[in-house]
């Protein structure tokens, strides 16, 4: 290792240099997730005239924003309630046969033991029974390459890795290095390189945290611009006896698929908003608590690609 | 022979952001859309964003509103310059004026003034258009304004005036329909008389669109249903010219856009009856 001249270099000096392979591990992992997935190469496809809110729901936040999409239609049908404590509760209603489809009768089920929101998000069982309900939506969104291409995973998997190694790897060998020079205070590169390890891990999460690939970004993106204004101008009926209050509840569905429940904040309606905040990451373009590390396949907990 | 070489669009509607949602809610049923250009030239990142959205969905056609075609002192280069990155942004089939002017002496008058119809003004508009054709290839069409007042001293009545221009130009005609009434309604001028003295060879697009009468004047204000008056004229219009695309304008008191929808497809019922359209 002494054949390294970098490895000589006196301290201050080393850490500029090792703050520059840092900084060059970080761009080439950004390079790799971000080349991985190169569906943006192709247009959007055209907005729906007629959004399915669930699809919408799955595309911007998978299975997490599915549960709110159901929890608010089954709410709005009158089903199952909010409670005290973030509670969901069925109420006395009971749905006709045939009325209810699957995943709102598995929601409608889950609901049944009275769980916190959080516990719906958490239940493995309801999430892979949802996502088996998805897979055409899910099949669907792939072939559109709407969602994040399996080749992301692969990729960060291997940036994540080749990056720790060559920063831990540099890190390591100056420290051998130096330790067989005699006492060191190494501190500060030790804790540079673990800063530099997160940072990267940091890096490949923000860039892949998401179940939309760039393609499908690019189609919430064009939904949003041209039903969001519509959307969020409606959310101000809410609760109000007029026409734009029932003209509300066809789009309902779809805003909540779109931007999950922050849009209700303020309104009459804001402790879905406010239970739900509690129980997952509010904003659907998140995994959720929940999500064990599977970004990008829906969260599906090990439901898998 | 056509006016302008380009596809026929079909029927369609001005294009306001408050009915954005709509729109693509009920796309299959609006066949191209109009953007003023004017709201696009100094546009925020969202309003290219929305722009770029409308294209990558509708045939677009921009209409401008400040050119000031007519003007005696020139195009505004900087003007014209901002409409070319527009033009060249969307890639219209064809791109709108207004034959008027709306500057004089370096000063905006914010109001689409009517020119005397004399041949120096001829002059005038075919000298801009031959400087602006320099920097923009798309074709131009000119439309026919309502007017408030006449400038004295014409020459020739307007439907002389238009056809002379079009001449001078080699531009094709936006021929608004609404304001062809108005102005008949309010000069008093009996057009099923002159009909055929307007330029119908040179006819590209129509604008339609309703006003309402403010002091004994008929105003084209846009914020109406087209009237019967000008239905009957646009049949009129539709069955005798080949037209290549027919628009609704509504900038005022928007109803539900069902009844947009409902004014659009009229228009498009009689291109259809005519073999204007598929």
């Amino acid at each position: 290792m002494k054949n390294f001249a970098i490895l000589d270099l006196p301290g201050p000096e080393f850490l500029n240099v090792f703050g520059l392979v840092v900084i060059i591990v970080l761009a080439a992992v950004y390079l790799c997730i971000r080349l991985a997935d190169r569906t943006d190469r192709r247009p959007p496809p055209p907005v729906p005239q007629n959004p399915d809110a669930m699809e919408v729901a799955f595309l911007q936040g998978g299975v997490n924003q599915v549960i709110r999409t159901l929890i608010y239609d089954l709410a709005q049908r009158g089903f199952i309630a909010l409670a005290p404590k973030d509670h969901v509760i069925p109420t006395e209603s009971q749905p006709q046969p045939g009325e209810l489809n699957a995943m709102e009768t598995l929601l409608l089920e889950a609901a049944q033991a009275k769980p916190k929101a959080h516990v719906l998000f958490e239940d493995r069982s309801l999430r892979r029974r949802l996502l088996e309900q998805l897979a055409p939506i899910r099949a669907k969104l792939a072939a559109e390459e709407l969602i994040k291409p399996a080749s992301v995973k692969i990729w960060r998997r291997r940036a994540q890795i080749g990056g720790t190694l060559i920063i831990v790897g540099v890190a390591l060998a100056k420290i051998a290095v130096e330790w067989s020079k005699g006492p060191a205070n190494l501190a500060y590169l030790i804790f540079l390189a673990a800063a530099s390890v997160a940072a990267l891990f940091a890096l490949a999460y923000v860039m892949t945290r998401t179940h939309a690939s760039r393609r499908g970004h690019a189609y919430l993106e064009a939904m949003r611009l041209a039903y969001g204004e519509r959307l969020q101008a409606a959310v101000a009926h809410i609760g109000s006896p007029g026409p734009e209050a029932r003209a509300f509840h066809g789009a309902a569905l779809f805003l909540i698929g779109l931007y999950g429940f922050s849009p209700l904040k303020g309104t009459t309606e804001a402790m879905f908003a406010e239970t739900f905040s509690r129980g997952s990451q509010s904003q659907g373009s998140n995994c959720g608590s929940s999500c064990g590390g599977s970004c990008g396949d829906g969260g599906a907990s090990g439901g898998g690609d | 022979m056509a006016a302008i070489d380009a596809p026929a669009l079909g029927s369609g509607i001005g294009y306001r952001p408050q009915f954005r949602a709509d729109l693509f809610a009920h796309r299959d049923r609006i066949d191209f859309l109009e953007i003023v250009a004017d709201h696009y030239l100094d546009a925020t990142r969202e309003k290219l964003d929305e722009l770029d959205l409308l294209r990558s969905h509708f045939p677009l056609v921009a209409h401008g509103l400040d050119l000031s075609i007519g003007g005696a002192d020139g195009v505004d280069p900087r003007y014209l310059g901002k409409i070319a990155a527009l033009i060249e942004r969307i890639d219209p089939p064809w791109w709108s004026e207004h034959l008027c002017f709306t500057r004089a002496g370096g000063v905006r008058i914010g109001h689409l003034a009517s020119l005397p119809y004399t041949q120096e003004a001829i002059d005038a508009v075919a000298r801009n258009v031959d400087y602006l054709r320099r920097r923009i290839k798309t074709p131009l069409i000119l439309e026919n304004i309502s007017c408030v007042v006449r400038v004295p001293g014409a020459e020739m009545d307007e439907a002389e005036f238009l056809t002379r221009t079009l001449e001078a130009t080699g531009c094709g005609w936006l021929c608004d329909v609404a304001n062809m009434h108005v102005n008949a309604m309010n000069f008093g001028f009996d057009l099923d008389a002159q009909f055929e003295r307007w330029p119908w060879e040179r006819l590209v697009q129509i604008h339609y669109a309703g006003g309402r009468a403010r002091n004994g004047l008929l105003i084209d204000s846009h914020d109406a249903p087209t009237s019967d008056a000008v239905w009957t004229l646009y049949e009129r219009v539709v069955a005798r010219a080949p037209v290549k695309a027919v628009l609704l304008e509504r900038d005022e008191n928007i109803p539900p856009f069902s009844e947009l929808i409902g004014e659009a497809e009229r228009a498009r019922a009689t291109l259809v009856e005519n073999r204007r359209w598929r």
